[in-house]
């Protein structure tokens, strides 16, 4: 008798291992992603801590696997909406969403999105560029095929245009394809619908949204990768001069019993510092501050990055979360108004560009699904597992586990080996309900 | 193969993306008037199920033995091709890839004519490789459906039971005479409070349980031989010798824990104690009624010049049994001294402010002052200056605790070495990759999990546990592998025995045989190329990749279009 | 809307200006305003950093005066409001306390029930007759006259206790300076405290704080500083000579203003019935402006 399939809801780094590890064992996975292409956060990364690998050029390849793989389905604007039934057989209902172009055609070319009239903002980009209302979500975006925006569209939105579908060399749009409703019958289920970064504009006192000098951390990785907006230029958004001093200010919306959440987001110290080291490495000239509470150092070879951010590349860390960014409304500079904790002073430092460590927090989407998968969330909105020592990664629900960052901030090793963990699950409910 | 060589030459648009500018049809006609090129076509899209229809119709048609496609990158598309070619009849290993787009189109877009002469270079550089290219076998080998699980700990005991829920035999080597490990020693774990031993007893209980695990305990490995599917590992039992014959190998050894003799007193003053041995304090029960004022310092033999890394675990263990303390009896001052706070994540920052709430003292210290311990008569007394208070604390106090960091195991050198796996520069286990593969060795069919790997607490090393059970369940459960051809050959006539490339090969594929001379294990063997490049003699050629083939794509590569 | 207007005692004791000008704008504004009869001092800050029972005993007594007129209460002082929002929250979590207060409240026939609904000057103007309305009605607009928004802490902070508006980034008095049709921004400065809580206990600390304000406010090029604290004001404006003296600035001349006296002017109002005469800071070449349009 054959073995039932997996499905694994999202399709990040660690979605996408899980998928890998039960396919190269000979199960068959449906891996179910709710944009238009599988990635997650990883592909939108420039480098990672503490090897400084380019993030996109290690995830590709496995990306790609994914989609080669004869034993991994990939479903792409697609959600769960309804399960029922038990560990070993449960019935699963997916919406997928019309991509208004035919998968079989489309090769990816790319030239509806060249001549597409339409500009939507583009939010993989974070807002930083645009995209076409017909687009490809990034280049190396598996699947590689276009989707059309129908919000945006002025085909769906004012019945004109059509242009698309005019120089479409393989013919391949549809705009008569409809949502479309998909039935599995699966063993198990993984979770695995990563995060999402707070929007700090809550938190006036960094001025997120009035000056365009203060960014997040993701607007600054798109930034500075080579195929961001700027081609990996570091050129402050409001005027496009490069920018010669950086402040990254931790713990914003962490740690804090105000605005924001109390938990501490787990990565954004060794982010952070990876970012300053991308900085010192494009530009040796450059001044770069990490203003912090307490370092978090606690992973392996993170405590020598850091030393090595400090001593070889001459990143300052001050210890000393900053009150205010102030911008002086004439000549429009910014200064970082901050107390240094070590020696009880306080200074206002100039700055070009402000980065903001935003928290993690949890995806709005895990309420949904939490309902539909008859799963618990903590007061944050994270997936709650069956006990936090014994069993993290199993759910009080048999047969459905969690991994990543939909449980809880954590760096990508982890969430990694989280995501072989729940492929172990899996292939054990697998063997169980064979028998 | 002996006849003449009959080339194919496919060359893609692309759609824009390459025919947009480069001069496809151009480099078509080009591509037909190399010798050994029996056809040449261009084709808007090579990779549609159109495109590949017409590249297996010119394989029959034109009796073609080798291809060669112009399109776009083989990290995407080269098995699809070769796919397309099996079908048709030839082996995949006559393909051969030129890229014309990300190596060429892309990157000159604004000078088409140069563009153009290079893709006829690229294609010139391919087929000449093509007419040396030669059918290659992949051979299968087996994989014993049996783990091996080296330690018993918490990790180790995890593993095991995985594999064996997943349907395969384990053998457990512990080398203590009781399984358990570390967690024996605990008397509480965080966050949920939970006792070790409800963690661990029900652990011990299933595994000595299971009829698919065979434990050996007093048991140590003493050699290891063979590779992924077929290790043989020798243990020793109380001296006895045994083989195992396993098809994968997790390293779940865990880890030990400093005794800092000499830092702040330990060994000197009274009543400086470790966090492990509080926890034995706690276990006893009764031992601490007597003491009213705490202090715990935390980095104690970390962070600093000798040991450069954090242990992770030792702060929120530290605010456990602080919170533990002062629950106990509300009168006692506890104080925490620490430098950087790393309670990470949800779960233990509640319980930073769960300390707080409870009157925990968090003092905070740089490590260019550290704090003093001596001994008194009323007992130790400490003296901290804090840069937050600016103040220098003294703190007459019944106990010090000192939170010393998780240190590698000692056997781990050995181990490394019978396993051929590095250790980092801290001396626990490297896997093979930090982000993407935390629980692989770069050497096939071998694994790692929990404190073996980094200081960890106990959830993140259950999950890699499982995790690693995963891994080694992949080879295990498809029961035979598939080895790539492109594997390096030794040719034992020019062979000098220097050992050069054993000393380089990260992936052990390298032995010396029984006549000295070097060896390659083509089911290990990643074929990345590195012996071949060292050899002095020249002894090393790589499958697909031979010396031949690649001069002749050098020569081509310097002649003129 | 009608309010029970709460003075406190800096305003009926001194700050005429502010009183003459909110009487004088707020009913052209569509608001109603009864005067509360038998009120004390708020308690705050004086009595509030000696006595907590005291303190809230006071406010509460006031509180109960308006919750018997059956109206909402807009005091007019930053202090004040603040002082009443702290009572409100502290009874509501220590019903022993408000017990306590109760009783002796009953001596004078009083009751706090703890069901006011207290209205800050910014919030009855922004929120309840909005920005909209009140540029409808503005007949001299103050067309390029620059103005600083000063709020005060004591309308903002603390902020889960204070919902007047954000905290870090108040925009309220803002949008009601330009609905007078005059231009203003953001400064560095702007939520900066004017220092008088110190006033008593470092007086020199006070006028530097204060007066590196209003510089930094005229290097930004503004033509002056608009508040709704008679404390603010106090310091700012009544203060502003021994400012100049202690900074040895003599050129810091920057007017200051009550909103309302603003208002006032921007709807109409005789300048007289503003109180601009008793501004002590430089107001006049700016009045004139206003009034020539």
């Amino acid at each position: 008798m054959m073995d039932k399939p997996v499905i694994v809801i999202g399709g990040g780094v660690a979605g996408i291992q899980a998928s890998l590890d039960l396919a190269d064992r000979g199960l068959k996975v449906h891996l179910v992603e709710k944009s238009p292409s599988i990635g997650g956060v990883m592909a939108q990364l420039d480098k990672t801590f503490p090897t400084m690998d380019c993030s996109i050029c290690i995830l590709a390849p496995k990306m790609i696997e994914c989609f080669r793989h004869p034993n991994i389905t990939i479903h792409t604007l697609s959600q769960v909406k309804e399960v029922t039934g038990k560990e070993g057989n449960f019935d699963v209902k997916v919406l997928k969403e019309p991509r208004s172009v035919d998968e079989s055609k489309c090769t990816g070319c790319g030239l509806c999105s060249e001549k597409c009239p339409t500009k939507v903002s583009d939010d993989w980009q974070k807002g930083l560029s645009e995209r076409k209302a017909i687009y490809i979500l990034f280049p190396q975006a598996v699947p590689l095929i276009a989707n059309i925006d129908r919000e945006h569209c002025l085909y769906f939105q004012k019945g004109i245009c059509q242009v698309c579908s005019k120089v479409c060399p393989a013919g391949a749009i549809d705009y008569e394809q409809q949502p479309e409703e998909i039935s599995l019958n699966v063993s198990s289920i993984i979770v695995a619908t990563g995060f999402q970064e707070l929007n700090p504009s809550e938190l006036g006192e960094y001025g997120y949204g009035r000056y365009k000098d203060v960014i997040t951390s993701m607007e600054f990785e798109r930034l500075v990768c080579a195929s961001g907006p700027t081609g990996g230029h570091l050129n402050r958004p409001s005027d496009g001069k490069h920018a010669d001093r950086i402040a990254f200010v931790q713990c914003v919306g962490s740690r804090t019993h105000k605005k924001g959440y109390p938990y501490c987001s787990s990565v954004c110290c060794m982010y952070a510092t990876k970012e300053a080291v991308l900085i010192k490495e494009h530009d040796p000239g450059s001044e770069v501050t990490i203003f912090y509470i307490d370092l978090k150092v606690f992973g392996q070879g993170f405590q020598q990055f850091v030393d090595r951010a400090k001593q070889h590349w001459g990143v300052e860390y001050v210890r000393g979360k900053p009150g205010e960014i102030r911008r002086n409304p004439l000549t429009k500079d910014l200064a970082i108004w901050y107390e240094d904790t070590m020696t009880g002073n306080v200074y206002e430092k100039e700055m070009d560009l402000v980065v903001l460590c935003t928290t993690m927090i949890a995806r709005p989407g895990n309420r949904e699904l939490a309902g539909v998968l008859g799963l618990k969330l903590d007061e944050w909105g994270f997936f709650k597992s069956k006990d936090p020592v014994r069993s993290p990664i199993e759910t009080d629900v048999p047969g459905v586990f969690v991994c990543g960052c939909c449980h809880g901030p954590r760096d990508i090793p982890e969430s990694v080996a989280e995501a072989s963990a729940t492929a172990a699950c899996a292939a054990e409910v697998s063997r169980r309900c064979a028998s | 193969m002996s006849e003449e060589p009959r080339i194919g030459v496919f060359v893609c648009h692309c759609g824009i993306n390459i025919g947009g500018y480069v001069d496809v049809p151009d480099v078509v006609e080009y591509a037909t008037g190399l010798p050994d090129v029996a056809y040449a076509e261009p084709n808007l899209y090579m990779c549609s199920s159109d495109g590949l229809q017409k590249i297996q119709e010119a394989i029959k048609k034109y009796e073609l033995n080798r291809v060669v496609v112009a399109s776009c990158t083989p990290r995407t598309h080269e098995p699809l091709f070769q796919s397309a070619c099996e079908e048709a009849g030839l082996n995949k290993y006559v393909f051969e890839m030129a890229n014309i787009r990300d190596q060429c189109s892309w990157v000159h877009m604004h000078e088409p004519e140069k563009a153009t002469q290079k893709a006829k270079s690229l294609v010139r550089m391919a087929v000449a490789k093509a007419r040396l290219l030669v059918p290659e076998e992949e051979p299968e080998i087996d994989i014993r459906p049996t783990g091996l699980v080296i330690g018993g700990g918490v990790s180790g005991l995890t593993s095991a039971l995985s594999l064996a829920d997943q349907g395969f035999k384990v053998h457990l080597v512990e080398k203590e005479d009781r399984l358990g490990g570390t967690l024996l020693k605990l008397d509480t774990l965080f966050s949920s409070n939970v006792k070790a031993s409800e963690v661990i007893n029900p652990l011990i209980k299933r595994v000595k349980a299971s009829t698919d695990v065979t434990v050996h305990l007093d048991s140590r490995v003493a050699d290891v031989k063979g590779f992924i599917g077929s290790f043989d590992v020798g243990i020793e039992t109380r001296g006895e010798p045994e083989t195992l014959s396993v098809g994968t190998i997790i390293v779940a050894t865990g880890a030990d824990y400093l005794s800092p003799e000499g830092l702040y007193g330990y060994g000197q003053v009274d009543n400086v104690v470790t966090q492990m041995e509080l926890e034995q304090l706690f276990k006893e029960g009764g031992r601490l009624d007597g003491v009213k004022t705490l202090v715990m310092i935390q980095c104690a033999g970390s962070r600093n010049e000798e040991r450069p890394y954090c242990s992770r675990v030792c702060c929120t263990e530290a605010i456990k049994n602080a919170i533990k303390l002062v629950k106990e009896n509300p009168k006692r001052d506890v104080y925490i001294l620490y430098r950087d706070l790393q309670t990470y994540g949800i779960e233990f920052s509640m319980m930073e402010y769960d300390a707080k709430k409870s009157g925990v003292k968090l003092v905070m210290y740089d490590k260019e002052r550290l704090p003093e311990v001596t001994g008194e008569e009323r007992g130790p007394m400490v003296r901290v200056y804090s840069p937050l208070l600016d103040e220098e604390l003294t703190i007459e106090t019944d106990m010090v605790v000192l939170s010393a960091p998780i240190i590698p195991n000692e056997d781990n050198e050995a181990l490394s070495k019978h396993l051929k796996v590095p250790l980092n520069s801290d001396r626990f286990f490297m896997e093979a990759h930090v982000k993407l593969r935390p629980l692989d060795f770069a050497t096939d069919g071998i694994y790692v999990c929990g404190t073996a790997h980094s200081p960890k607490e106990v959830a993140e090393s259950v999950s890699q546990a499982r995790g690693a059970a995963s891994r080694a369940g992949i080879p295990m459960a498809k029961g035979r592998l598939k080895t790539a051809a492109i594997t390096s050959v030794v040719d034992e006539a020019k062979c000098s025995g220097c050992g050069t490339c054993i000393e380089l090969c990260v992936y052990n594929a390298i032995t010396k045989n029984e006549r000295g001379l070097a060896q390659v294990t083509s089911a290990v063997c990643k074929g990345c190329g590195v012996c071949g490049a060292s050899c002095p003699e020249r002894a090393i050629t790589m499958r697909h990749f031979t010396n031949e083939e690649l001069e002749a794509q050098g020569l081509a590569a310097l002649k003129e279009a | 809307m009608r309010y029970a207007l709460y003075l406190g005692c800096t305003i009926q004791s001194e700050q005429f200006g502010y009183e003459a000008s909110v009487r004088e704008t707020l009913p052209r504004l569509g608001i109603e305003l009864e005067d509360m009869e038998g009120v004390s001092c708020c308690g705050f800050p004086a009595l509030s950093s000696v006595s907590k029972v005291g303190w809230h005993y006071l406010s509460a007594r006031n509180l109960a005066i308006a919750e018997d007129m059956g109206l909402a209460v807009l005091p007019l002082c930053n202090g004040c409001h603040l002082s009443f929002i702290e009572t409100k929250h502290f009874l509501e979590k220590d019903p022993e306390l408000k017990n306590i207060i109760n009783m002796n409240l009953e001596k004078e026939g009083l009751n706090y029930r703890g069901d006011i609904r207290i209205v800050h000057l910014l919030e009855a103007l922004h929120d309840e007759v909005g920005t909209q309305k009140i540029s409808e009605k503005v007949v001299k607009p103050l067309e390029g006259i620059k103005l600083a928004s000063h709020p005060g802490c004591h309308a903002i902070r603390p902020s889960d206790l204070q919902k007047v508006d954000d905290a870090e980034n108040p925009q309220k008095l803002d949008d009601l300076i330009r609905a007078l049709g005059a231009e203003t921004f953001d400064y560095p400065e702007k939520i900066d405290c004017c220092g008088s809580q110190l006033a008593v206990t470092s007086g020199r600390v006070t006028l530097r704080i204060a007066g590196e304000k209003l510089q930094a406010v005229k290097s930004y090029g503004f033509d002056g500083l608009v508040t709704t604290c008679p404390f603010c004001f106090k310091m700012y404006d009544g203060r502003q000579r021994a400012i100049k003296g202690a900074l040895k600035d003599a050129s810091l001349d920057l007017p200051v203003f009550y909103y309302t006296q603003l208002l006032g002017l921007a709807l109409g109002s005789d300048p007289k019935s503003l109180g601009l005469q008793m501004n002590q800071s430089p107001v006049g070449d700016l009045v004139e402006r206003i009034l020539e349009g």
